[in-house]
């Protein structure tokens, strides 16, 4: 089945002018809360959107991930009452207008975490929203310094993990219906389908095992610069790891679920008073093999998408590529010498 | 500026040290074109001092990284990084025996085309010590040069603004903070093993991310940095959410030198002011008193 | 960003921020334990009478008053905040209430930077023996903060 006989079911190609879209966005804010890269105080950030004229499409990347639509920096989960447990409920459908296929990429491998495709885990709180989100994606014509999603196999100028795809052309955009969710989302003149999905080859991958690499690599060198902020972590679109706390106000206990940052030192602070990782560098081999090692011998998947957040935003200049790449050279090395 | 000329003898220097093995290591910035900008980079031998850089967006504060540093280290340092060493070692965080302080004059660095925050304050192109000297021109003369000083005075702002417009300007910042800490990962002032917010035994220290806890977490904070903050706006620009609360900060240290007299980050043997008394301290705080502090 | 989750049952409503006749402001104060602690005591005894506005918490000495006390208790939305310790010169510790008056300064320039209303942060000092400044303290310092009316933050939980 080629992906164009796929994709076709739900409705031809619409082409549209630059206010075509402007017309369709006003729509679609009538019907759904919207949430879509608008700019804040010089960033531009995924938000909530009231207005059509606040809403950016072009070419640049949100310096903050989308994943917090369905995975809140800090949710309610449930809460405790004098005789009974109340779990949260989430009924308000949203619309993500504008994620970048690296962003997409990365909602697939939350999924593929919280969702349990594969029969694992199913989170009740993510799946909520997430069956309540609708995804607009969006095309990328621009590299920016440290994006690398190419070498890791994503196209971005198209992307079919999502409900419909907005393609920005120089005048106006083309709006690709995906799913039956994105059918009628964007209207205007009809057209078949002319693009092709290719998806590229994943070359910065970690074909290896964790005792090949766990002790054997300058992994201190490599963390040198690093102040264990965690801004990586959280501006990162696939990092899910979260905490649970529960606080007491007028007798209620709540239950709240907050994202939590393996750079942290007290990340992993046993209660008997043991911490595995107390080292920079242990936290951040951590950060790296999860992404490139530990998710894809678990899920399938690599969880870093190329986006180059991290490389751009991280004040101590550590470089997830480089070091994937380093990494690679070294193994590499390691084989010739042993054949 | 001449920041070729500072950068080659940068090199040199950083070579000669190492060669010399006078150091082990020498902490500087490199380039690097993914981050966008010179991150720190710590040379340890003399083909690595060949990477150092000095331009104008080199305005990573290094003294955090030298309180890690294990043997002799030499430390890039300009006029506020030696601002926080000074603080470092009044506080007894650094042994002023194990690193060379290669002081670099600097008349305020850039980023996103903007001066870096806390550089328009800045009073001096001159570090307040060092042990080797590279200036404006590359040689190892000071060309002492004019300073903007175009920062805001926070206390005169303070008193001709209403209560409220004090209160929406902090909450507009307080409001973009996502609590990642990374201000006081980067903050020379914050060294703590376990910070008030990572110590979560009692209940009332609970911190969850509402406004409370992120007004709790800011004041706080600048309250342990009162009198000890050497304005090197460090904070601000490792924050990824883009909040500027250095005004609070700034204004805490205005008040302390205007009414204890007291300057955090020149003078290394001095006690820190919060660590001291007088008995006839004023009594602005109290109750009948004059409220100066107020405002 | 995205809104937070909802629960079928609203929680709640604090009975004590419902249709009252008149708002008593909620006043945390932090009692030295060897002079103020004593000069409420005295007050009581004394049979004096000040406003039911504040919530005692005894501390062994107002230098043992984290400044951090003070914050959590405004950004938890209390009305206002008050330290009581010995006069200068009569530390049972020596030399704490030294300690103390600086840091309250620092803590009192900090709070009006950051908007919260200068009054609603007092210090004062109280020995053992002055039941009758306590009341009058606790019935000034009610009086400025009722003026300033409930805290910004005080819709947020209700302390």
């Amino acid at each position: 089945m080629s992906a164009y006989e796929m994709r076709s079911n739900f409705g031809p190609l619409h082409v549209l002018t630059g206010n075509q879209v402007r017309d369709a966005l006003e729509d679609v804010l009538q019907k759904f809360t919207v949430v879509a890269p608008v700019m804040a105080d010089n960033k531009l950030v995924y938000d909530e959107v009231n207005d059509v004229s606040d809403i950016v499409l072009n070419d640049a990347l949100p310096y903050k991930s989308p994943k917090d639509v369905v995975f809140p920096r800090v949710e309610d989960v449930m809460r405790f009452l004098e005789n009974r447990v109340e779990e949260a409920q989430v009924i308000k459908p949203v619309l993500l207008v504008g994620a970048k296929p690296c962003d997409l990429a990365a909602m697939k491998v939350l999924d593929e975490v919280f969702t349990g495709e594969q029969g694992r885990y199913k989170d009740s709180f993510y799946s909520n929203r997430r069956d309540f989100l609708i995804i607009v994606g969006m095309n990328c014509r621009e590299k920016k310094s440290g994006c690398f999603c190419e070498e890791r196999g994503i196209n971005p100028a198209f992307s079919q993990d999502c409900d419909g795809f907005l393609t920005l052309q120089d005048d106006g955009a083309v709006y690709e219906p995906l799913t039956e969710k994105g059918a009628d989302l964007f209207s205007g003149a009809t057209a078949a389908s002319e693009n092709s999905v290719s998806p590229g080859e994943e070359t910065l991958v970690l074909n290896t095992s964790e005792a090949e690499v766990f002790t054997a690599m300058p992994w201190e060198k490599y963390a040198e610069g690093c102040i264990g902020c965690g801004t990586c972590t959280f501006i990162c679109p696939t990092c899910h790891c979260f905490n649970l706390r529960d606080s007491e106000k007028k007798g209620i206990v709540t239950r709240t679920r907050v994202w939590d940052s393996c750079m942290y030192p007290k990340f992993t602070l046993h209660a008997g008073g043991h911490n595995p990782r107390t080292r920079k560098y242990e936290r951040f081999r951590q950060r790296v093999l999860h992404k490139y090692l530990y998710i894809p011998e678990n899920y399938g998947c690599t969880a870093c998408t190329g986006c180059g957040r991290c490389i751009r935003s991280c004040p101590g200049g550590l470089n997830i590529r480089n070091t994937v790449l380093d990494i690679q050279r070294r193994l590499a090395e390691k084989r010739e010498v042993h054949v | 500026m001449d920041y070729e000329m500072q950068s080659r003898r940068l090199a040199e220097i950083a070579a000669k040290l190492l060669e010399d093995e006078t150091v082990e290591a020498v902490l500087g910035l490199r380039n690097n074109p993914e981050a966008g900008w010179p991150t720190p980079y710590c040379a340890r031998t003399p083909q690595d001092a060949e990477r150092l850089v000095w331009n104008e967006a080199c305005y990573t504060n290094l003294a955090f990284y030298l309180t890690e540093m294990r043997g002799k280290t030499a430390i890039v340092a300009k006029p506020c990084d030696v601002r926080s060493i000074i603080n470092l070692i009044s506080e007894n965080q650094l042994d002023r025996d194990n690193f060379i302080i290669i002081g670099i004059e600097c008349e305020g660095k850039r980023k996103d085309g903007k001066p870096a925050p806390g550089c328009d304050a800045c009073p001096s192109s001159i570090p307040g010590f060092w042990d080797i000297a590279i200036g404006a021109d590359g040689s190892d003369t000071w060309c002492d040069l004019p300073m903007a000083q175009t920062g805001e005075n926070v206390t005169q702002w303070a008193k001709k603004s209403t209560v409220e417009e004090r209160f929406d300007r902090f909450l507009k910042e307080i409001n973009q903070c996502i609590l990642c800490y990374a201000c006081r990962q980067a903050c020379q002032g914050c060294y703590c093993v376990s910070c008030f917010m990572d110590r979560k035994a009692t209940p009332w220290e609970q911190i969850d991310a509402d406004t409370g806890s992120k007004i709790a977490f800011h004041l706080t904070r600048a309250m342990h940095l009162a009198g000890r903050c050497t304005d090197c706006g460090a904070c601000e620009k490792v924050c990824s959410s883009g909040v500027n609360l250095k005004y609070i900060y700034k204004g805490l240290s205005e008040f302390v030198e205007e009414t204890y007299g007291f300057k955090a980050g020149v003078n290394p043997e001095a006690t820190p002011v919060m660590n001291r008394y007088e008995a006839d301290d004023p009594q602005v705080a109290f109750l009948g008193g004059d409220c100066i502090v107020g405002i | 960003m995205s809104e937070q989750a909802e629960f079928i049952n609203p929680a709640p409503s604090d009975p004590s921020t419902g249709a009252s006749e008149e708002w008593t402001p909620r006043i945390i104060a932090f009692l030295c334990n060897w002079c103020s602690y004593a000069g409420a005591d005295l007050a009581g005894t004394s049979r004096i009478q000040y406003p039911p506005s504040i919530r005692v918490i005894r501390v062994p000495c107002s230098g043992r008053v984290n400044p951090q006390y003070i914050i959590k208790a405004l950004a938890d939305g209390a009305d206002g905040v008050m330290v009581s310790g010995c006069h200068p010169g009569d530390c049972h510790y020596l030399e704490g209430n030294y300690y103390a008056r600086r840091r309250f300064a620092v803590l009192k320039r900090l709070l009006s930077l950051a908007g919260f209303h200068p009054d609603r942060v007092q210090f004062t000092w109280v020995s053992a023996s002055e039941g009758a400044k306590f009341a009058e303290v606790v019935s000034t310092v009610t009086e400025k903060i009722r003026v300033l009316g409930p805290s910004e933050l005080g819709g947020r939980d209700g302390a």
